[in-house]
């Protein structure tokens, strides 16, 4: 079997820890209170669990080799984490070979086991186009229409437009399931 | 009995309950990520391959005698990486090993590198060091004799994480009150070999929880 010869996702400089104790400890802080939340993040953008999990941990890999110099670890968390999906994705259609290893090792999750009212909400949202998820997603963990227009790179106006849009499919399922149940 | 038509509800009511069920469903979300997801693993994951093994500098070997050391030391922590990305039943022996192994070269690197005017709060600090690796040693034999309860290897394995844990603090306060370059730059690699020691130690309590199984007695599986 050929093996596939790319190198990894992100060909990052040599890898170089915090250098304080104290960094390292506000690194395993931010981990612990963030990869949760920042896996959800980007199940919203369409990923299954396994692919958010690795994406949100490749990001963390990334964080880890110039932590003291990120200033907003939460947004820029969210932006390389959607980024190292959107690659991994690429990588897949076009290959069926092994993929490379990912930035931060081995996946640290078991399978996400969603109830039915999650997979729902998660189902509509990727269904939807990816700037309505974006603007979901963000909104939804607490940045303003304007910070998120920043991060994304669009208007204000452009931001509330795709989340009203995302909220009104989400409402119709939302009612859909509700008269099913009356 | 009167049919009273339901009133219908207001788009403000309708809104409020849409946003009670996309919030409830994001809190079950996460929960379930939550669980899912082990951020032990996680982060000893990253941890483990962003340490490469140190470049030893014509300065740091010009330093005589106990260059060496500083080169042990280095290697101690380093060597430690691997063993983070392993969890296994079977590795549990070798990991316990590299935590006795390293405790013990902590000690004799921290004794032979710090300035004099660190003695007593070195003294102090390496107190947990050694208490650590006696009870990791009790601990290993113990399981390799199957003469440990579950208890009895819990409370020893809580001990040893707790003085570790207690080591770099105490450590940590010490290095606040100097301000000898050497003392920095060799506490800082004593504090971040700690470090590493506290996630293996968390790493090995999953081991010793699974070789008990349901019983007090350890399990007849050969991990030792």
């Amino acid at each position: 079997m050929s093996h596939f010869q790319a190198g990894p996702l992100v060909q990052a400089p040599a890898p170089s820890s915090p250098s304080s104790s104290e960094a390292r400890a506000d690194f395993a802080h931010h981990y612990r209170d963030l990869m949760p939340r920042l896996t959800v993040f980007v199940m919203r953008h369409g990923a299954n669990g396994h692919e958010a999990v690795e994406a949100a941990q490749a990001a963390f890999a990334l964080a880890w080799e110039s932590w003291e110099t990120i200033d907003h670890p939460q947004a820029w968390l969210r932006r390389v984490a959607y980024r190292q999906l959107l690659k991994q994705r690429g990588q897949r259609e076009h290959t069926h070979e092994d993929l490379p290893d990912q930035p931060g090792g081995s996946c640290p999750a078991e399978t996400v086991e969603l109830g039915a009212q999650e997979a729902l909400v998660l189902n509509v949202l990727a269904s939807l186009p990816m700037r309505q998820r974006q603007a979901f997603a963000w909104t939804y963990d607490g940045f303003s229409p304007q910070e998120t227009a920043e991060h994304l790179g669009i208007s204000s106006e452009a931001v509330r437009q795709n989340l009203a849009r995302a909220r009104k499919h989400l409402k119709q399922a939302w009612q859909l399931i509700k008269e099913g149940a009356e | 009995m009167s049919k009273a038509t339901p009133t219908p509800k207001t788009h403000a009511e309708d809104d409020t309950a849409f946003d009670d069920w996309l919030a409830a469903a994001d809190t079950a979300t996460l929960e379930r990520v939550e669980a899912a997801i082990d951020l032990d693993a996680g982060c000893a994951a990253i941890f483990a391959a962003a340490v490469v093994p140190e470049t030893v500098t014509e300065d740091d070997t010009d330093n005589g005698h106990w260059g060496h050391l500083d080169t042990a030391l280095r290697e101690a922590a380093d060597s430690i990486a691997p063993w983070l990305a392993l969890r296994s039943l079977f590795v549990l022996p070798h990991q316990l090993d590299k935590a006795i192994t390293t405790t013990r070269t902590m000690t004799v690197v921290g004794r032979a590198l710090l300035p004099d005017s660190m003695r007593i709060p070195w003294g102090l600090a390496s107190d947990f060091l050694t208490d650590c690796n006696a009870h990791l040693a009790r601990l290993k034999h113990g399981l390799l004799r199957r003469d440990l309860s579950r208890q009895e290897a819990i409370a020893l394995h809580d001990r040893a994480l707790a003085d570790i844990t207690n080591f770099r603090a105490a450590f940590q306060q010490a290095l606040c009150t100097t301000t000898h370059p050497k003392a920095h730059q060799v506490g800082e690699r004593l504090v971040s070999t700690a470090e590493m020691l506290v996630v293996l130690l968390r790493w090995t309590r999953d081991s010793i929880t699974y070789i008990f199984e349901d019983s007090e007695c350890p399990t007849t599986v050969s991990v030792l």
